[in-house]
């Protein structure tokens, strides 16, 4: 009994499981992305809404075949859109601060993927935007667009 | 969070058993670490953005102090003692953990502004042997194996407010690596009925170091340009064919510190 405290302490840790694999188990299953805004945000700090949707897509995250811990495979229709995306790779970052979606802008190794920054991490709904660079309307220099999915957990 | 607060109850469950064993001695600690960065790469990755941007970046990014990672720390750990009267031999396996962070910002003409947010995490598994002396008076000497994990999120706020860490910038991203080290280092303690009050210093050792070959770096990003932190940020811009994968990244045993310790440990 003395060395239970010792036997204890591992289970303590390891309790605490890290963010990525806890987002994954939380992802895994069908998502509705019920809105989209796209603003754009000019150089002197005004932003125009460019376009506000909602019922936008499906975005399936499941278990991949070759399963290493931290992936998830995509499959994401957008309704209005005439291209999808079938069963590709899908992550969080190590902190849960980023989800990448591999493959989302092209097939290449380098630069195809999509990059979005978790702004809402709950439960049932996600909040995740990402970000182009682009003309600016009013002001001198670069804007930058702003794309915000809102996505519900479909029972 | 209810399972490791079931588990810690349970572990005090116990303390009352352990106490009843003459000679080993569960204790529970709390510290405070005062440390001394021994590299500066940090430091060169912010002046070169500083240097890069000048005249178009007002609000420059401040640089960190050596002693900017110093925090406290919690643990537990095991104390053997043995001998007779005023005199004996005294071990301990001590384990903690501790937790420090620290933000700098710069901000540009445009009003975007680079954050770069730093975290470490510091776990230190320490083994101690000594002698005492009057059943008070500790000294030890000891070694450490200690893990830092840092992790640096550089993401911008636009002019809105809005905050990124995605991919319309190839700098932008979350930063992470380890720091491995073996320290050496002593102590000298009180002891005061089951409280124990030691204070102790600590030297990080090269052995077992990665001599700079891990860097701070964004690992999940595909991009071809490089996804190491820069300590140069103008070459890493202009001129990234010839960055020197050894030497041109903050290097995570840059990271590595000396450190003085003063802890409050109750022993049961």
């Amino acid at each position: 009994m003395r060395f239970l405290c010792l036997l204890l302490l591992p289970l303590i840790l390891s309790s605490c499981s890290d963010p990525q694999r806890k987002f994954k188990r939380g992802m895994e299953g069908t998502w509705d992305i019920v809105e989209e805004s796209i603003i754009l945000i000019n150089p002197d700090g005004t932003t125009e809404t460019l376009s506000e949707k909602t019922d936008v897509g499906v975005l399936t995250l499941t278990e991949p075949v070759f399963d290493d811990g931290v992936f998830l495979d995509y499959t994401l229709t957008l309704n209005d859109g005439s291209f999808s995306w079938s069963l590709q790779p899908f992550k969080a970052d190590e902190e849960a601060k980023r989800v990448f979606f591999y493959y989302f802008y092209c097939n290449d190794l380098f630069g195809c993927d999509m990059i979005a920054t978790i702004e809402s991490d709950k439960r049932n709904t996600q909040q995740w935007s990402f970000y182009r660079k682009t003309g600016a309307t009013s002001g001198s220099g670069t804007a930058h667009r702003k794309t915000t999915w809102v996505l519900e957990r479909r029972d | 969070m209810k399972k490791p607060l079931l588990y810690f109850l349970v572990l005090l469950s116990s303390f009352p058993m352990l106490a009843q064993e003459t000679g080993v001695h569960f204790c529970l600690r709390a510290d405070y670490e005062r440390s001394k960065m021994t590299g500066s790469d940090l430091n060169d990755f912010f002046n070169s953005y500083n240097a890069y941007y000048a005249g178009v970046i007002p609000q420059e990014f401040d640089t960190l102090s050596p002693h900017e990672f110093s925090h406290p720390a919690f643990g537990a750990g095991l104390r053997f003692l043995m001998g007779e009267g005023n005199i004996g031999f005294s071990s301990g396996l001590l384990g903690t953990y501790g937790y420090a962070k620290r933000t700098r910002n710069a901000v540009f003409q445009n009003d975007i502004e680079t954050e770069l947010a730093m975290r470490v995490r510091d776990l230190n598994i320490q083994f101690e042997v000594g002698m005492y002396f009057f059943q008070r008076v500790f000294i030890h000497g000891h070694i450490t194996g200690r893990f830092r994990k840092t992790v640096a999120d550089l993401g911008y706020y636009y002019q809105d407010g809005s905050y990124s860490l995605g991919d319309e910038y190839d700098i932008l991203g979350v930063y992470s690596g380890l720091t491995t080290t073996v320290d050496l280092g002593g102590s000298v303690g009180l002891k005061l009925g089951p409280v124990y009050i030691p204070v102790s210093v600590s030297f990080p050792t090269q052995f077992a170091s990665d001599d700079g070959l891990l860097t701070l770096i964004d690992y999940d990003v595909r991009q071809i340009r490089w996804t190491d932190l820069p300590r140069d940020y103008g070459q890493w811009v202009d001129d990234p064919v010839n960055m020197d994968p050894f030497n041109d990244f903050v290097r995570m045993n840059s990271l590595q510190s000396f450190r003085i310790n003063i802890a409050v440990e109750y022993w049961f």
